[in-house]
């Protein structure tokens, strides 16, 4: 065996490894506190999953309009980049250690990173059909919703002809109009449970405007066809998956599984960092993002899939804050934790953790995911039987997070439970 | 050389690119022979080659006596000699039968008996500490185990894939795409197989086709052979099950089957199943509801600690299964005809052994043949097989080879150097599923979320074909639809 060349090293401040929303977040802020730091993405063109969403539904937040993610995407990375950040495109990044190193590789070389700090953003994937254990011959014409995206943004091609989505939660919904107007006929968008998961008002602008049925209740169960999708088999079911009427066939070329979405959490199981099981595999965080590993934190949907882009782009500037706190002032060790944990009708919430250095943090929103699906919701966050704070909602869903201010009292470790009121939808 | 060279296509036309078609036609070509092959899929491996649990039996639990627990057993050994070779990875994990009442405990005295009758001598009885010690993950009801310490893991797909490579280096002609159709016989005797492309003809025919070998050798004029398919369904795990798994659990088998087992693969994974069903359709490789909760719940009673990992995929993959029960391997002189068919569960283990039975056959019947030491040409060398460290973790092959450094899809960490050589080689992928059975692309735990789009779109620009014209699994299969209408920047929402 030939001897094996070593593989050089590189100091940096902060790498972040991701340069979509959350990442480009991050980073641009980090370079406004005047570390430059340097962004790593995989993909040849930065930006995340926006750069590949052709739809407005982007940048209220940020910009105070809506725009085509694309653009989103190109306004974040040029913002990032004239505030000093550095961004490397084609670099994938193969391996993290607790120690805050990277494995990087591009055309150009293997290069193994030292970070005083780093930052995870690594986003989310739609779970695949196999992975639902969807039955049936396994025919070409099965996709993901993020797929079919890049077959359309970046080759110019639809995924086929006649199109079944599944899901629909405001992603799968956009996409049905999306494809409507791009040339597909959307046969169906068929959900599991018996109500909506997207915006009314994105049923009306996706689904209504394009006479595109949408079948609630129902699942597939059986894909058909030889070499392409020829149609699937779908039934009104329980919640069980038991079927409450005949089964029934609605032929189609291409089937779209869209949404459920899992963390691309990895980088984050091989260095071993803590993570939550209810959130998907994404880390434990506390406010500023930080994992149970010093100097190593995380944020976008690697912690939360998938909220809408804007809110990865301001756990991003939060993190920042707490990226430039560790560096500034490295922690005493003398920290409370308290814990923050899902109660009645909680699934999860993000962050996990309050870390206490002083006798004060700033307001802290908690990311929550209820379960099951609430209307006229009244989320609680209670410390020791006191409430700590409140927030009202109009309807929770479980695939999107609704958010709590909290106001920290006062240091403590005395666990934070977060619940859930309110009707369920049915 | 046999009679008038020039008035056939072929000497030997194999029916067939499933492994076994793939071992005959790469041991008849260390002689000076013309041998084509002849296959409905675009691809090597679109049978059962395609769809197993990728073990290497010892035969330990064949019959014995069985012509397939002979093979079996030599074939383990022969793919000992040729995989490094081959670049056929063999991991060699052992595997423990799990007793999992007083019941099966008695039995595996019996399996151990069986065992040293097929000359599988190394097999231990474990005591219930000692099987837990081995396989963590072990059901703890466990009263007692089997151990078999040279049953192995490899790769089914690169395991053809090898062989085929090697036939087609050594001269075999594949015939992708082409369905055989009938066959009918000239007036000397020689082969005319018709296919939906057209006929090929050939002195002798070897009928190698899986599922399909007894319409195969009907139409040659051999009768009385049955193949029936039968079902089995697979769970495959993510990477992270791999550390609870480190061998093969095998249940206690049935009369039907070797049961449903819980192993390791030679890529990192780990796979539940198989089911085991008689079904009447030979095309019908659909997965169902009731087969993959079976397979799971069969697997979850070997390993319990299993049940929270991540499924990946699933897939179902069909035993030809003969109605003689054992290997059928026949060789006709009169009729030039060899059948190698009902190679049912074990094929992938026996396949170098059944063909060199079929030229010990052909040897016998007085082909002037050479023997199994004649050397071969190598197949051209890979710069990754599953198990192997991946180029993009490799400095050399990186700095050699930039494309070795863009890696296109994220979970299997495959570069495009890797697909650029899978479209490159001695039987070039032309399909995505070819680029996932070369590479393991598309085959992790995001099935292709990430790259699929990359990957056309670089097969596109290597095959200097649109995207709207590559395929899933060949003609019928396309992986896209027409290009988009309108490409307005943005609707009028
Ligand atoms: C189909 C779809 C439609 C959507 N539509 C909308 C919408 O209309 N409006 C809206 O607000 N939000 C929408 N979203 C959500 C929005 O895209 C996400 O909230 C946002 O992209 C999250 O940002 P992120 O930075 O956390 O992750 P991402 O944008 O996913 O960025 C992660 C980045 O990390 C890179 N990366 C991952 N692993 C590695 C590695 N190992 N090495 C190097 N780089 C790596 C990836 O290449 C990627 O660029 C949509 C999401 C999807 C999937
Ligand atoms: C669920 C399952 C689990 C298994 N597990 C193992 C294991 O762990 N270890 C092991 O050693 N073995 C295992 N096996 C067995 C092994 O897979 C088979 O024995 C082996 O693949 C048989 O190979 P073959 O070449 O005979 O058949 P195939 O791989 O089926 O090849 C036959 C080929 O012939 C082609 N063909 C058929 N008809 C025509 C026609 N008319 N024209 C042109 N082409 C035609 C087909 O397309 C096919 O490609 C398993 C099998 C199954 C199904």
């Amino acid at each position: 065996m030939a001897e094996q060349p070593s593989i050089p090293e590189r100091q940096v401040d902060v790498l972040v490894v991701g340069a979509g929303p959350a990442g480009l977040g991050v980073a641009a802020r980090l370079a406004g506190l005047g570390v430059a730091p340097l962004v790593l993405d995989r993909e040849p063109v930065p930006g995340g999953l926006p750069a590949q969403c052709e739809h407005p539904g982007f940048g209220l937040w940020a910009f105070r309009r809506l725009m085509p993610g694309q653009e989103f995407a190109a306004r974040l990375v040029e913002r990032a980049v004239r505030a000093g950040v550095r961004l490397e495109t084609d670099v994938t990044v193969l391996e993290v250690t607790p120690d805050r190193t990277a494995l990087a590789v591009s055309p150009s070389g293997i290069v193994r990173y030292r970070a005083q700090a780093l930052v995870l953003a690594t986003g989310c994937r739609e779970r695949p059909r196999s992975a639902r254990l969807i039955p049936g011959p396994r025919p070409a014409g099965v996709f993901n919703t993020g797929v079919v995206q890049r077959l359309h943004t970046f080759l110019g091609l639809l995924p086929g002809r006649e199109v079944v989505i599944v899901g629909s939660d405001d992603i799968s919904l956009v996409a049905a109009r999306t494809l409507a107007q791009a040339g597909c006929r959307i046969a169906a968008v068929v959900e599991e449970r018996p109500y909506r998961q997207g915006y009314l008002v994105n049923e009306w602008w996706s689904l209504r405007s394009q006479r595109i049925p949408l079948r609630l209740g129902h699942r597939v169960l059986r894909i058909l066809g030889d070499g392409r999708v020829a149609g699937v088999e779908v039934a009104l079911c329980d919640a069980t998956g038991t079927p409450l009427a005949n089964p029934y066939e609605i032929p189609c070329d291409t089937v779209i599984f869209s949404g459920e979405f899992v963390p691309e959490a990895t980088l984050v199981a091989q260095a071993g960092i803590p993570a939550d099981p209810r959130t998907g595999g994404g880390p434990l965080v506390d406010q500023e993002f930080q994992t149970e590993l010093a100097g190593i934190f995380a944020c976008g949907n690697l912690v939360h899939a998938a909220d809408p882009a804007d809110y990865a782009l301001v756990d991003g500037e939060r993190a920042a804050l707490g990226v430039w706190r560790y560096l500034t002032s490295p922690p005493s060790g003398g920290e409370l934790v308290q814990p923050v944990l899902p109660g009645q009708q909680v699934r999860a919430v993000v962050p996990q953790r309050l870390r206490w250095s002083g006798e004060r943090l700033d307001p802290v929103r908690l990311a929550v995911r209820v379960e099951p699906a609430l209307r006229a919701v009244r989320l609680r966050a209670i410390v020791a039987g006191q409430p700590w704070g409140w927030s009202l909602a109009p309807a929770a869903k479980p695939h999107r997070s609704v958010y709590l201010w909290l106001r920290p009292a006062r240091p403590g470790d005395a666990p934070i439970v977060v619940e859930a009121r309110g009707w369920p939808i049915v | 050389m046999g009679a008038i060279p020039g008035a056939c296509d072929y000497d030997y036309l194999i029916v067939g690119a499933g492994v076994i078609g793939c071992a005959i036609a790469r041991e008849l070509v260390r002689s000076p022979v013309r041998v084509g092959v002849v296959e409905q899929g675009w691809d090597v491996a679109e049978g059962a080659s395609k769809a197993n649990s990728s073990i290497l039996h010892t035969g330990f639990d064949a019959k014995p006596g069985t012509r397939e627990a002979r093979l079996v057993a030599e074939g383990w050994w022969l793919w000992q000699q040729e995989a490094p070779e081959l670049g056929v990875p063999i991991l060699r994990t052992g595997a423990v039968m799990l007793a999992l009442d007083e019941e099966q405990a008695q039995e595996l005295e019996r399996w151990r008996r069986n065992a040293f009758e097929n000359g599988v001598t190394d097999v231990e009885l474990l005591t219930r500490d000692r099987v837990l010690a081995l396989a963590p993950a072990a059901n703890p009801a466990v009263v007692r185990g089997l151990f078999v310490p040279r049953e192995s893991v490899t790769c089914t797909f690169t395991a053809t894939v090898a062989l085929a490579e090697q036939a087609a280096v050594n001269g075999t002609v594949f015939h992708f795409g082409h369905r055989v159709t009938g066959i009918e016989r000239s007036p000397d005797g020689s082969y005319r197989v018709l296919t939906d492309r057209g006929p090929l003809t050939a002195r002798w025919l070897i009928d190698a086709a899986g599922l399909w070998a007894d319409e195969i050798a009907r139409w040659a004029g051999a009768d009385g052979l049955v193949i029936t398919p039968r079902k089995g369904e697979f769970l495959v795990l993510d990477k992270s099950a791999r550390a609870k798994v480190p061998l093969i659990h095998l249940p206690v088998p049935t009369p039907i089957s070797k049961g449903i087992l819980v192993a390791p693969t030679a890529n990192g994974n780990v796979l539940l199943g198989p089911t085991a069903e008689d079904i009447g359709d030979k095309r019908d490789l659909s997965v169902t509801a009731s087969g993959l909760q079976r397979a799971r719940e069969g697997a979850l009673r070997l390993a319990p600690a299993l049940a929270d990992e991540p499924v990946i995929a699933t897939y179902a993959g069909l035993r030809p299964a003969s109605s003689a029960g054992d290997y059928v391997i026949e060789i006709h002189p009169r009729d030039r005809l060899v059948l190698a068919a009902g190679i049912r569960s074990t094929g992938l283990s026996s396949a170098l052994a059944v063909a060199r039975e079929v030229v010990r056959g052909l040897l016998e019947a007085g082909e002037p043949l050479a023997s199994s030491e004649s050397p071969l040409r190598p197949r051209p060398r890979r710069s990754w097989a599953p198990g192997q460290p991946r180029p993009c973790t490799r400095p050399e092959l990186v700095a050699a080879d930039p494309s070795y450094g863009r890696v296109l899809c994220l979970c299997e960490l495959v570069s495009e150097g890797e697909i650029r050589e899978a479209l490159r080689a001695p039987i070039p992928a032309t399909t995505l599923d070819a680029i996932k059975k070369r590479t393991w692309a598309m085959a992790g735990r995001c099935q292709g979320f990430y790259c699929t789009a990359a990957i056309l779109q670089f097969m596109s620009r290597e095959l200097r074909v649109p995207v709207s014209g590559l395929t899933k699994s060949g003609p019928g299969s396309p992986v896209a639809g027409p290009p988009v209408a309108s490409r307005g920047r943005r609707g009028h929402g």
